[in-house]
């Protein structure tokens, strides 16, 4: 028993059993489905009902899920009841003889009028929760939060606090496509970022949802919230965490966006008002001192992997958040050499590598060009510049002009054009940005 | 073989027509998709598949009017039935577009007027362009029949050609009823008259739906591209200028037919069924009038 | 000269001539040969669509990436669901109606024979569109079956193919919805009056009322994409004053009487198969007219039940709810009346009574969760989960699916003139029953503990379930290679079947032959 759990764990955990090839994957199905019938041991942390409500929206929610669950049972074991009844009682085989009525008005006024009672018995609940929570007003601090392809943009309206989240999720722990290549999957694989989104708990916060280029959804299961980002317009919701739940809490993109809708998640630190305030007086840096529980954010990056991942994730690039989404100041042109800028550009590119790819290469079968060889990233500098400022409207190029500075865009630019093969030479420096930038 | 007489309901033999039309449909649909992603070869098969299919419906058609005096009142039921149901699709049609503009008006600019932070200034006007064309409507007052100082598109008024082309297709519905009276009095001079000049009518709307484009285009600055505005303008508008293309090219087959004597005071469905199009697409211009000239 | 050939043909009317083999297949007016044409392409379909699901199943059999990159995943997630939407549950039930229709009311064919075919051969030319789409750059749509904007506004080329095979779709699906209400309304035998017509019929009826209704909405939709992607309109960039909320409107007025259009047709089927194995006849035949009429109706004031978390007004969202939560009432009369139907019956369990009983349990495990979904407030928490995943399969495979298995077993006799082999039948019924809960059930789970859909990788807590939804989904899979070979096996052979087929069944198609003759009721039949 004990074996087979460990076998379980195994195989649940760390993909042992995965291989390049189709064929011994194929096999790796049939050891899982071996595996299943043997052991009764499950994975330790999967649930059968909705995440444990950390507001009273959620507990509503949870509540009024609990009542129809309910009421959708005893009408179905009602039903099917009668029916298995009729099937063991009312058989050929048992010599039954069948009756032939056709019709009985009554009966049939009853269970249409009845269902309807029980409806309405539900909708009363319903409606009131909902009312409640269309509510957006009386709030204590608004965060707008913008979804771009593929991460998330908060910007808290009260202060001047902004910043990006993605995926912290090392790309190697998520391709198991070569088990050589391939690391094991950490604890938090897929819900972890690099910034999380901190809020006070006992506070009311509306949140403004809006998105960059195409629709996505935020949703945080434990607040009981999820509203879509739609591009050019604003879409509300509110929530307010209990005192005593501070935490980390974590959603998912809930709307399909693209290639990479499985890889933009939510994590939300929630923290005493008390803290919050003081994070907020200290600009809202993610320095272990602006947050009071340490320990916590360590779960959040698992152990071994994060001194590589501070290399590697975009984590260490976003870490003085203020002003990311408004383009910096820039650094003066006698430190940008080639040597600074394609240090720079290294980090900067992991935006792009989202869909150009980590070698340049592209992607989507074609949908995504490649920057190697490209006539833009070998042509005319200005032309490189522009795509990357502007985007390329009906396209999933989108305008980083308001998402980079102009040295990150300068970085990425340069390195674009020198590396994957292409050797442009090219330096081009903030000043050459801020000068295409109308 | 089907069963063939006279009392009995008409089944066709076997025909190869529904098979060589779907290739037809093939080449046009696929021709259009590549020719929208700018392969070389793509006019040439659309225009392949264009040809096919008018040869297709051509000789299906003449098959059906060669076997029509066979067609006992059943199958001329099923037809009129048939052509009913296809102009409820037709208005089905039509309604996601007049639904399109309802909401744009009515939710989406209003909406986007609200929304301060992204569009900051934005207010919800008709015509609009759009939170990012609103500067380009500044100065345009609706109705306004040229471009005015530093404004860069008007739209069309309608009480010139729109007023014009409402009064020209209203008067063809009442030009197709007399065809139509005529020709259950079996007065052929009558029919052919005014069923001719009920054709001519409906080219003399296609002509001035034509200038119209033209003038929008070339001195209005109205374009499809001109926001939200443009683009339900010419797509409500175009697609029914198609339908009245479709429409007079049906009248005019008709025509042709009611020369060449096809068509009894009591049998004459395809009269009939282009006649009860001609009025549907009359219908919908009188809305189009309504929602979006005038309104 | 065609009244020549009328007038020698009346003679020779030997009811089994069949014409050689392409005149027969590619050329036919028959509507028993369309019916096969489209069963066959159904089934081939249900397979393609059901390898693709395969694909997706085994790489969400673990969490990492392991067979298919993501973007890869969304084409197989997306072509999978339109090519099971219009490729094996539309055309499959079109397919029935064709076989059933003519024989039910008494009529020597479909209405408008040629259109008939027409109707058909477009469809295997539209989907080599749609399939072809995997070879041009950028692959496959990959933006869901629902192909919202402003996703599809960056798609490919393929996006433009996806549309294009729409358009052809929607002109077969309203040219044989068309046939349909024609051929009902006009072809009946004397003495069937509307009140007498089989539910079969009824359903259809309603059905291709929904279809002439929203097919051309539907093509509206995807044609204003089509002018945002290539000229330059603004109907959902809010930039030029557009939504992408309009979208979705347009798209699910469509998009919600479709699963009606999907479902009625398999209520009909089950309507006949229960009173025939139960020996007695259909319970409550007026209110099951009038429930599927009154779900037809409320299917055009629910559409944005989908669309609970686009951020509407309140208003708007309590009267989808409302309205949403109105259409249990019908379709429970209709569930009431398939067991009343049962009760005090003389009940025997073949096949077909398997799968009806099997459709009506499952479906309204599909339908309790569609309810507790129209729940505003709970939808937010279901909405883009696994939840809706298992939803909607529950009504789509044990609703849609099974009831057209059931459906074939029923008529496969009176098709073929072969009884099927009645053992394997029921193994068939077993296999899929079972391995079918095995691959949804557990999504439920997923769905509710936050598993968002369309994930080609999902966080470690999700893997279990995920893993038995994966087995199941193969067993399920294979299991239907047992249907080919029985449904193989009938046509080749098998205990000749009687004109009755069943003991005592309603209706005219048992009162021919069986096989069914090439022609028949050439002379109406006619009724009471
Ligand atoms: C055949 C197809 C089919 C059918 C029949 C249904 C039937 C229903 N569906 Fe479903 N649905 C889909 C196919 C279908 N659906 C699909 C494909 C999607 C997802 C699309 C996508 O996003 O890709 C979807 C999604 C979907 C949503 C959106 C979920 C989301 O995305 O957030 C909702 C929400 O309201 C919903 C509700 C319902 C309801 C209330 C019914 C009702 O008709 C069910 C009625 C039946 C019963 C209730 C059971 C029997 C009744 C009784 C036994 C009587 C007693 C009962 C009571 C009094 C309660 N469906
Ligand atoms: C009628 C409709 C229908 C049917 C029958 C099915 C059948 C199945 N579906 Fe499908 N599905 C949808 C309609 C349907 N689905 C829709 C509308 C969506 C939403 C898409 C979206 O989000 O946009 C969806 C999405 C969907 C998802 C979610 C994907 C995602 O969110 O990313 C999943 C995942 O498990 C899934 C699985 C399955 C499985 C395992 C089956 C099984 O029942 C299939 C069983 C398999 C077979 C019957 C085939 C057997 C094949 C073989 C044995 C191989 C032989 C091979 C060849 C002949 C080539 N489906
Ligand atoms: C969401 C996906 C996505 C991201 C992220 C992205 N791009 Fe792109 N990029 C595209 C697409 C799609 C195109 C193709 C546009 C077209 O069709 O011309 C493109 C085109 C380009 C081109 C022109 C290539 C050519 O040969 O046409 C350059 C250069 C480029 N991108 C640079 C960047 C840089 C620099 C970044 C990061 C700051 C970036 N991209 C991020 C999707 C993306
Ligand atoms: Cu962002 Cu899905
Ligand atoms: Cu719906």
């Amino acid at each position: 028993m004990i074996l087979t759990g460990v076998f379980v764990d195994m195989l649940l955990s760390r993909p042992v059993f995965s291989r390049a090839k189709l064929t011994s994957s194929f096999t790796n199905l049939v050891c899982g489905l071996g595996l299943l019938l043997m052991s009764g041991a499950a994975q330790a942390e999967y649930r059968l009902n909705l995440q444990d409500p950390v507001t009273q929206t959620a507990r509503d929610i949870f509540g009024l899920h609990m009542l129809i669950f309910w009421i959708c049972v005893v009408i179905f074991v009602g039903v099917f009841g009668v029916m298995f009844y009729s099937i063991f009682k009312h058989r050929k085989s048992k010599n039954y003889e069948a009756s032939q009525f056709s019709h009985s008005t009554s009966v049939e006024i009853i269970w249409t009028v009845i269902p309807f009672i029980i409806l309405v018995v539900m909708a009363i609940p319903a409606t009131q929760v909902l009312i409640k929570m269309e509510d957006t007003t009386k709030s204590d601090l608004t965060i707008k939060i913008t979804g771009y392809q593929w991460k998330w943009g908060y910007e808290y309206l009260d202060s001047d606090i902004n910043f990006y989240s993605t995926l912290a999720t090392p790309r190697e722990q998520i391709d198991q496509f070569n088990k050589d290549t391939a690391q094991p999957l950490g604890e938090n694989y897929l819900l972890e970022t690099d910034n999380m989104l901190v809020v006070p708990s006992g506070r009311k916060v509306r949140a403004l949802i809006t998105a960059n280029d195409v629709i996505h959804a935020w949703w945080v299961p434990a607040f009981g919230t999820k509203k879509d980002a739609i591009p050019g317009y604003i879409n509300e919701l509110w929530f307010n965490v209990d005192e005593g739940k501070e935490g980390i809490y974590r959603g998912q993109c809930a709307e399909l966006c693209g290639k990479d809708h499985a890889f933009m998640p939510i994590v939300v630190k929630v923290v005493s008002g008390d803290e919050f305030d003081a994070w907020v007086a200290a600009g809202g840096t993610f320095d272990a001192s602006g947050i009071a529980d340490e320990s916590e954010i360590d779960t959040n990056e698992r152990a071994e992997a994060s001194e590589q991942a501070a290399v590697d994730s975009p984590a260490e690039q976003a870490t003085p958040v203020l002003d990311a989404i408004v383009p910096a100041a820039q650094a003066s042109d006698a430190e940008w050499t080639m040597e600074a800028a394609m240090a720079e550009g290294e980090k900067a590119v992991t935006t792009c590598i989202a869909c150009h790819g980590q070698d340049g290469k592209g992607g989507g079968g074609g949908l995504f060009p490649a920057i190697a060889d490209s006539a833009v990233a070998t042509g005319p500098v200005e032309a490189h510049i522009d795509i990357v400022l502007n985007g390329k409207s009906g396209t999933a190029m989108a305008a980083f002009g308001s998402q980079l500075t102009d040295e990150q865009i300068a970085a990425a630019v340069t390195y674009q054009r020198n590396s994957y093969g292409n050797d442009t030479g090219d330096l081009v420096s903030p000043a050459d940005v801020a000068a295409l930038r109308n | 073989m089907g069963s063939h007489s006279p009392d009995r309901y008409f089944i066709p033999e076997g025909s190869a027509y529904p098979f060589l039309a779907s290739i037809a449909l093939f080449c046009i649909a696929l021709g259009g998709a590549s020719f929208l992603n700018g392969y070389a070869f793509a006019p040439n098969l659309m225009m392949f598949g264009f040809a096919f299919m008018a040869v297709m419906l051509f000789i299906w058609f003449r098959k059906v009017i060669m076997e029509s005096p066979i067609y006992n009142l059943d199958v001329d039921k099923s037809f009129r039935m048939g052509m009913a149901w296809f102009i409820f699709s037709e208005v089905m049609f039509f309604a996601a577009f007049f639904g399109a503009l309802y909401y744009i008006r009515v939710l989406a600019l209003p909406w986007l007027a609200e929304t301060e932070i992204l569009w900051p200034g934005f207010e919800a006007t008709w015509p609009s362009a759009g939170p990012k064309g609103a500067e380009l409507l500044a100065g345009a007052a609706p109705g306004a029949t040229a471009i005015e100082e530093g404004t860069q598109y008007a739209i069309i008024d309608p009480w010139h050609l729109p007023l014009w082309n409402t009064i020209i297709l209203l008067t063809s519905s009442v030009t197709l009823t007399i065809a139509h009276h005529a020709l259950r009095d079996n007065k052929r001079g009558a029919l052919i008259f005014w069923l001719a000049v009920t054709v001519i009518l409906g080219f003399i709307f296609l002509f001035l739906q034509a200038e119209e484009y033209i003038e929008a285009y070339q001195q209005l600055g109205l374009t499809l591209g001109t926001g939200v505005y443009g683009s339900t303008f010419f797509m409500l508008t175009g697609f029914h200028g198609f339908h009245v293309c479709l429409g007079a090219f049906i009248l005019l087959v008709v025509l042709l037919r009611c020369i060449k004597g096809h068509f009894t005071a009591e049998k004459h469905f395809a009269f009939e069924a282009g006649a009860w199009y001609w009025h549907f697409v009359d219908t919908v211009w009188v809305g189009l009038f309504i929602f979006v000239y005038i309104l | 000269m065609a009244n020549a050939a009328a007038v020698d043909s009346h003679d020779h009317d030997h009811h089994d001539h069949k014409p050689p083999f392409f005149q027969r297949w590619f050329m036919s007016t028959n509507h028993k040969d369309i019916g096969t044409l489209y069963l066959i392409f159904s089934l081939t379909m249900l397979f393609l669509g059901g390898a693709m699901a395969l694909v997706i199943r085994a790489e969400l059999f673990q969490p990492g990436l392991q067979f298919v990159d993501p973007h890869f995943f969304n084409q197989m997630t997306t072509v999978h669901a339109l090519i099971m939407v219009f490729g094996a549950v539309m055309p499959g039930f079109v397919g029935f109606a064709n076989w059933m229709l003519p024989l039910m009311v008494g009529a020597p064919d479909m209405a408008l024979p040629r259109m008939n075919n027409w109707s058909f051969w477009i469809l295997p030319f539209a989907f080599t569109i749609l399939l072809s789409s995997f070879f041009v750059p950028g692959g496959a749509p990959a933006a869901g079956w629902t192909l919202y904007a402003p996703l599809t506004i960056q798609g490919g080329m393929s996006v433009d193919m996806a549309i294009v095979a729409i358009h052809m779709m929607g002109i077969s699906s309203i040219m044989g919805a068309i046939n349909v209400i024609v051929t009902v309304l006009n072809m009946r035998a004397p003495g069937m009056t509307l009140m007498k017509m089989p539910m079969f019929v009824w359903t259809w009826l309603i059905t291709a009322f929904l279809l002439i209704a929203v097919m051309p909405v539907f093509a509206g939709a995807v044609t204003m994409l089509l002018t945002d992607r290539h000229f330059g309109t603004a109907f959902f960039d809010p930039a030029g004053g557009g939504d992408p909320v309009l979208y979705q409107h347009i798209f699910w007025f469509f998009g919600h009487p479709e699963v009606y259009i999907m479902i009625l047709p398999a209520f009909g089927i089950i309507s006949h198969i229960i009173p025939t194995f139960a020996r007695k006849p259909l319970f409550g035949y007026s209110s099951m007219v009038f429930a599927t009429a009154a779900i037809a109706f409320l299917s055009f004031i629910v559409w944005a039940h989908h669309m609970f978390t686009v951020g509407m007004p309140l208003q708007g969202e309590l009267f989808f709810m409302y309205a949403t939560m109105l259409i249990s009432v019908p379709t429970g009369v209709k569930v009431f009346n398939w067991v009343t139907t049962m009760w005090r019956g003389s009940m025997t369990f073949e096949t077909p009574m398997l799968y009806a009983i099997g459709v009506v349990f499952l479906f309204t495990m599909g339908g309790l969760s569609g309810l507790m979904l129209a729940i505003t407030p709970a939808d937010f928490q279901y909405h883009d989960t696994y939840f809706v995943v298992a939803h909607f399969h529950y009504v789509l495979f044990s609703g849609a699916v099974m009831a057209m298995m059931g459906g074939a077993y029923f008529w496969l006799p009176k098709w073929t003139g072969h009884m099927y082999n009645e053992s394997l039948g029921k193994i068939h019924f077993w296999l899929t029953a079972i391995f079918f809960n095995v691959t949804f059930f557990p999504q439920h789970f997923l769905g509710l503990a936050g598993m968002p859909r369309r994930y080609a990788d999902y966080p470690v807590q999700f893997t279990e379930f995920n893993q038995w939804s994966s087995v199941g989904a193969f067993g399920l899979g294979i299991s239907q290679l047992l249907f080919v070979y029985i449904v193989i096996a009938t046509v080749r052979g098998g205990k000749k079947a009687t004109a009755e087929v069943w003991e005592n069944p309603e209706g005219l198609e048992w009162t021919v032959p069986s096989p069914a003759p090439f022609h028949t009721f050439d002379d109406p039949p006619v009724v009471k």
